[in-house]
C-alpha cells in the first residue's frame, strides 16, 4: 500500500466542510496527483471536493458529482484517491453501509483508495491531532492503515485551526450547495488563496 | 490561539460580522425562524451581539421567540451560560409554561442526563398528553443515544397518531435511508406526496430513492417523478440531472420498441434534460470554466451512442 501525503488545502477544506454542518453527516472526496502516484507510488492528496450534507445514502446526485469530478480529474491529471465521511452522531466514528457503498465505487477506479473517517471528537478549534483515521478496503472489510504511512503537511493543523476560528467555513461550498445554486463553485477556488495565506 | 504573525499586518477580516445594529439582529433572527434554519453558530453570534450590548429589549414582543431561538442555538454550541440567561428571562415571563419546561428538559439532554430529561418530558405529557413536540423529544433521545431501531419504532408509533407531521415523515425517511431500507423510505415519501402533491422536493426525493433501489420498474418511477419535479419547479437542477440519468439508464437497458416507454423515447427525454442543463450552465457566462468542461464531459460520458 502506498504512502499518503496530505496537503494543507485538502485537509483544511475537509475540516471546514465538517465544521459548516456540525449537525449533519457529511462526505466528500480527496484528489491525488496522478503522476506522483505513477512515478513514486505515493498518494499525494492535493485537493478536496466536499460532496453532501443531505441524504448521503442516495445514488443519483452522487453519480452526477463523481462524473463531474472524474472529468475534472481527467483534465487536471488527478485521480479520486480517497473518500471522507463524518457521521451525524458525535460519538460515532465507525464506517457504515454508506461508506462501504461509496468506497467500493471509488476502489473500482483506483484500488489504492482510502477511507478517511472523521473522529468528530477531534473537531476542535485547537486542532491538536488529525481529525480522521484512515482505512483501506480489503476483501470487503475496512482495515485501519498504519498511521506512520500518512503524513500531514506540517501546516495542516495550524491552518485548519486558524481558519476555523475565523469562521471561514461559512464560505465553504459543497456539491449540495452547488446543486441548489449552480453559481456556487464546488471547487471552492475562492478559498484557495485564503488557505494559501494561512499555510506558509 | 496566539497570534502567529504579530509583526505583519493582519489581512482584512475574512468573514464579516452578521449584524451591526439591533434591527439587523432582529431581522436575521426573524428570517431564520421563519425558514426554520438550523444555523446555531450564526444565531449564537447574533445572540451575543444583542446580549453584550443590552439590546434584547429593543425587540419588543419578538424578544420571547428570540430568547427561545438563542437558547436552543446556545445549547447546540455548548454555550451554557448564554442558554441560562435566555432561560431565566423566559421562566420569569412565562412561569408554569410547558413550552419553557420543555426547554429546561432539553438542557438536561445537552448535559446527556437523558433519564432526567425523560422524566421531565413525561411530567409535561401528564399535563398535556397531545404535546407533539415533547413526543418528538423522547424520540430524539433515542437518536442521541445511537438507538436507531428504537427511534424508528417510536417514530412509526408517533406518526400513526400525528400523521400530518411532515417533518416527522421526512425524519423517518432519512432514518430509513441511513439504514439502506429504501422501500420503507419510499413509503414515507409517498405519504408526503399524497399530502402535498405540489411540492417538487418530495417528488424529487422520492425519485432519488427509487433510482437508488434500481431495477427497471423503479427506474421508470424515478424518471416519472423526476419529470414531475422538473415540471413543478423548472429551475431544479437536481430534477433535470435525475431525469437525464434515469432516462439514460432506461434507454441503455431497453431494446428498441419496448412496452412502457421505448428506448427512443427515453433517449429523447435524456437529450432534452441534457440540453436544459447545458443551457443553465452556459448562461453562467463562464465558457472556459473547468466546471463547464467537466459537466459537458459528464453528459457525454453518461449518454449513450
Amino acid at each position: 500500500m502506498a504512502e499518503i501525503e496530505i496537503s494543507v488545502r485538502s485537509y483544511v477544506k475537509l475540516v471546514l466542510h465538517a465544521a459548516k454542518y456540525p449537525h449533519c453527516a457529511v462526505n466528500g472526496v480527496l484528489l491525488a496527483d496522478r503522476k506522483r502516484y505513477k512515478d513514486d507510488k505515493i498518494v499525494c492528496v492535493v485537493e478536496c471536493v466536499p460532496l453532501f450534507h443531505l441524504a448521503l445514502g442516495l445514488a443519483p446526485m452522487l453519480e452526477v458529482a463523481l462524473s463531474q469530478i472524474d472529468a475534472y480529474c481527467e483534465q487536471n491529471k488527478l485521480i479520486i484517491a480517497g473518500y471522507y465521511h463524518a457521521n451525524e452522531h458525535v460519538k460515532d466514528s465507525s464506517p457504515n453501509a454508506i461508506t462501504h457503498k461509496v468506497m467500493e465505487r471509488i476502489c473500482d477506479n483506483f484500488n489504492d483508495a482510502s477511507l478517511y473517517m472523521v473522529d468528530n471528537t477531534k473537531m476542535t478549534p485547537d486542532m491538536e491531532d488529525a481529525v480522521f483515521r484512515v482505512y483501506a478496503l480489503q476483501e470487503g472489510k475496512f482495515k485501519e492503515r498504519n498511521p506512520d504511512s500518512i503524513t500531514l503537511d506540517e501546516q495542516c493543523l495550524s491552518a485548519a485551526s486558524g481558519l476555523l476560528n475565523q469562521k471561514v467555513f461559512r464560505n465553504m461550498v459543497d456539491f449540495d450547495n452547488h446543486l441548489d445554486d449552480i453559481t456556487q463553485d464546488w471547487l471552492n477556488n475562492h478559498l484557495n488563496e485564503v488557505i494559501e495565506i494561512h499555510s506558509w | 490561539m496566539a497570534s502567529r504573525r504579530a509583526n505583519l499586518e493582519e489581512p482584512a477580516q475574512l468573514i464579516q460580522p452578521l449584524c451591526s445594529s439591533w434591527e439587523d439582529a432582529r431581522d436575521l433572527l426573524r428570517e431564520w425562524r421563519e425558514e426554520n434554519l438550523r444555523n446555531s453558530e450564526q444565531v449564537v453570534e447574533v445572540g451575543d451581539f444583542l446580549m453584550q450590548r443590552g439590546l434584547a429589549g429593543k425587540l419588543g414582543d419578538e424578544v420571547w421567540p428570540a430568547y427561545e431561538q438563542i437558547f436552543l442555538a446556545a445549547l447546540e454550541c455548548g454555550r451554557l451560560e448564554l442558554a441560562q440567561v435566555c432561560y431565566k428571562q423566559l421562566r420569569r415571563q412565562f412561569p408554569g409554561s410547558l413550552r419553557v419546561a420543555k426547554l429546561e428538559a432539553m438542557r438536561y439532554e445537552f448535559l446527556q442526563k437523558y433519564d432526567v430529561a425523560e422524566q421531565k418530558y413525561h411530567k409535561i405529557l401528564e399535563e398535556d398528553e397531545a404535546n407533539s413536540a415533547v413526543h418528538k423529544r423522547l424520540i430524539a433521545i433515542h437518536k442521541a443515544q445511537g438507538k436507531i431501531p428504537e427511534a424508528i419504532k417510536e417514530l412509526n408509533k408517533y406518526l400513526e397518531r400525528f400523521m400530518s407531521d411532515h417533518e416527522a415523515w421526512l425524519e423517518l425517511a432519512n432514518l430509513y435511508i441511513a439504514e439502506l431500507e429504501y422501500g420503507k423510505a419510499a413509503f414515507c415519501l409517498e405519504e408526503l406526496i399524497m399530502a402535498n402533491p405540489q411540492c417538487h422536493l418530495y417528488h424529487q426525493r422520492y425519485a432519488e430513492i427509487r433510482y437508488t433501489q434500481g431495477g427497471t420498474e423503479n427506474m421508470e418511477l424515478a424518471r416519472k417523478y423526476f419529470a414531475q419535479a422538473a415540471k413543478l419547479n423548472p429551475t431544479s437542477i437536481r430534477a433535470l440531472f435525475g431525469l437525464f440519468l434515469a432516462a439514460s439508464h432506461l434507454a441503455s437497458q431497453q431494446k428498441g420498441g419496448g412496452t412502457k416507454s421505448s428506448k427512443s423515447e427515453n433517449k429523447k427525454y435524456a437529450a432534452w434534460a441534457a440540453k436544459q442543463i447545458q443551457e443553465r450552465y452556459e448562461a453562467l457566462g463562464q465558457s472556459e470554466d473547468s466546471q463547464l468542461k467537466a459537466l459537458t464531459a459528464t453528459l457525454d460520458s453518461l449518454e449513450l451512442s
